[in-house]
C-alpha cells in the first residue's frame, strides 16, 4: 500500500487545504468552485479576500480548461492537471500545473513577465486597454485573465516551465492573495 | 418585442430584460467558459431594443462574480446602450457591489470610465 500518511503529513505541513489532480472537466470545474466557495464561507474570510481567492481560482481553472481544449487528444494523460490551494497565516496561495504545447511557452512567458513588470495603476490601464480594444473570443479574454489575476493578487505571479521528454511542457503558476 | 427572463445558474447570471418597462437586470454569477454563446441572444435583443426604446431605460448589474470573458460581453452591452443617449433617450446604469468588495467596486469604475452612459456605483 502506498504511504497515505506521508502524503497527508506533507500536505498538512505545507498548509494545503485542497489538492486535486486529474482532468478538469466542465462539471468538475463547477464542483471545485462550489467546494472552495463553501470552505471560504466556513472560514469566515473577509468578503474582499473570499472574492479575490474565488476569482483568481476561477481564472486559473478556466485557463487550464482552455489549454486542455487545444492539446492533442492522442495522449489523454496530457489532460491531467494539478490544483493546490494553501492557506498560511498570511496568505492564500493558488497553485496550478498543467501541460501546454511547447510552442506556447515563449508567448506565455512574455505575457506574465510583462504583467509582473507593472504596478497596480499600470495594470489597471493595461486591463482597460485590452478589455476595450480586443473583441471577445469564444475561449475568453484575449489574455485578460493573467492581468486580472495580477490585479486581484496585488503580488507577482510566480511561474515555471518544466520541459518533459514526451513533448509538452509542464506549466505551473502560483498566485498569492494576502489575508 | 418579447422580454427575456432567465433564471440564474451556478455559472450564468439571472437576466430580466423587460422591454415594456425599460428595465434591464443582470445579476448573480457570470462565469461561463464560453460567454459569447450565453450573451449573443442578449446582444441581439439589445440591438432591437435600442431602435425602439422606452424614454427612460434603467440597466442594473447586480453581479456576485464575473470572469474575464464575461467582462468583454458586459462592455459590449454597455456600448450598445450608448446608442440611447446618442438618440436623445435617457439611460442609467446602476452597478451594485457589496460593502467591502473593493474589486467589484473597482470593476464598476473601470466600466464607468470606458463608456458614455450615465453610470452610478451603488453600495448594497
Amino acid at each position: 500500500m502506498i504511504d497515505v500518511y506521508s502524503y497527508f503529513k506533507k500536505m498538512q505541513d505545507e498548509d494545503v487545504i485542497l489538492y486535486f489532480k486529474g482532468e478538469i472537466t466542465n462539471n468538475l470545474l463547477t464542483s471545485i468552485l462550489q467546494l472552495v466557495d463553501d470552505r471560504l464561507e466556513h472560514k469566515n474570510e473577509d468578503i474582499k479576500i473570499k472574492k479575490k481567492v474565488f476569482s483568481v481560482l476561477l481564472e486559473c481553472l478556466q485557463n487550464i480548461y482552455n489549454y486542455q481544449q487545444q492539446l492533442s487528444l492522442d495522449h489523454p494523460w496530457m489532460h491531467s492537471a494539478a490544483l493546490m490551494i494553501r492557506r498560511t497565516e498570511a496568505s492564500y496561495h493558488i497553485i496550478t500545473g498543467n501541460y501546454v504545447e511547447p510552442e506556447k511557452v515563449p508567448t506565455l512567458k512574455e505575457k506574465i513577465d510583462r504583467v509582473n513588470g507593472l504596478d497596480q495603476d499600470a495594470l489597471k490601464r493595461f486591463y482597460k486597454e485590452v478589455l476595450s480594444q480586443h473583441p471577445a473570443t469564444e475561449s475568453g479574454g484575449a489574455g485578460l485573465g493573467i492581468i486580472d489575476m495580477a490585479r486581484k493578487s496585488g503580488g507577482k505571479i510566480i511561474y515555471d516551465f518544466e520541459e518533459t521528454l514526451d513533448g509538452p511542457s509542464f506549466y505551473s503558476i502560483e498566485i498569492k492573495v494576502e489575508i | 418585442m418579447e422580454n427575456i427572463k432567465l433564471e440564474g445558474t451556478g455559472r450564468t447570471p439571472e437576466v430580466d430584460f423587460d422591454a415594456h418597462q425599460g428595465n434591464l437586470l443582470i445579476g448573480g454569477r457570470s462565469i461561463p467558459e464560453n460567454s459569447i454563446s450565453f450573451y449573443q441572444p442578449l446582444f441581439d435583443w439589445l440591438d432591437d431594443y435600442v431602435k425602439k426604446p422606452k424614454p427612460k431605460t434603467l440597466v442594473e448589474f447586480n453581479l456576485e462574480y464575473f470572469n474575464t470573458s464575461s467582462s468583454k460581453c458586459i462592455l459590449d452591452i454597455l456600448r450598445k446602450l450608448e446608442r440611447l443617449p446618442e438618440n436623445g433617450h435617457q439611460a442609467l446604469v446602476k452597478w451594485y457591489y457589496d460593502e467591502g468588495d473593493e474589486d467589484m467596486e473597482e470593476s464598476g469604475r473601470d466600466f464607468q470610465s470606458l463608456i458614455n452612459v450615465a453610470f452610478e456605483l451603488v453600495m448594497k
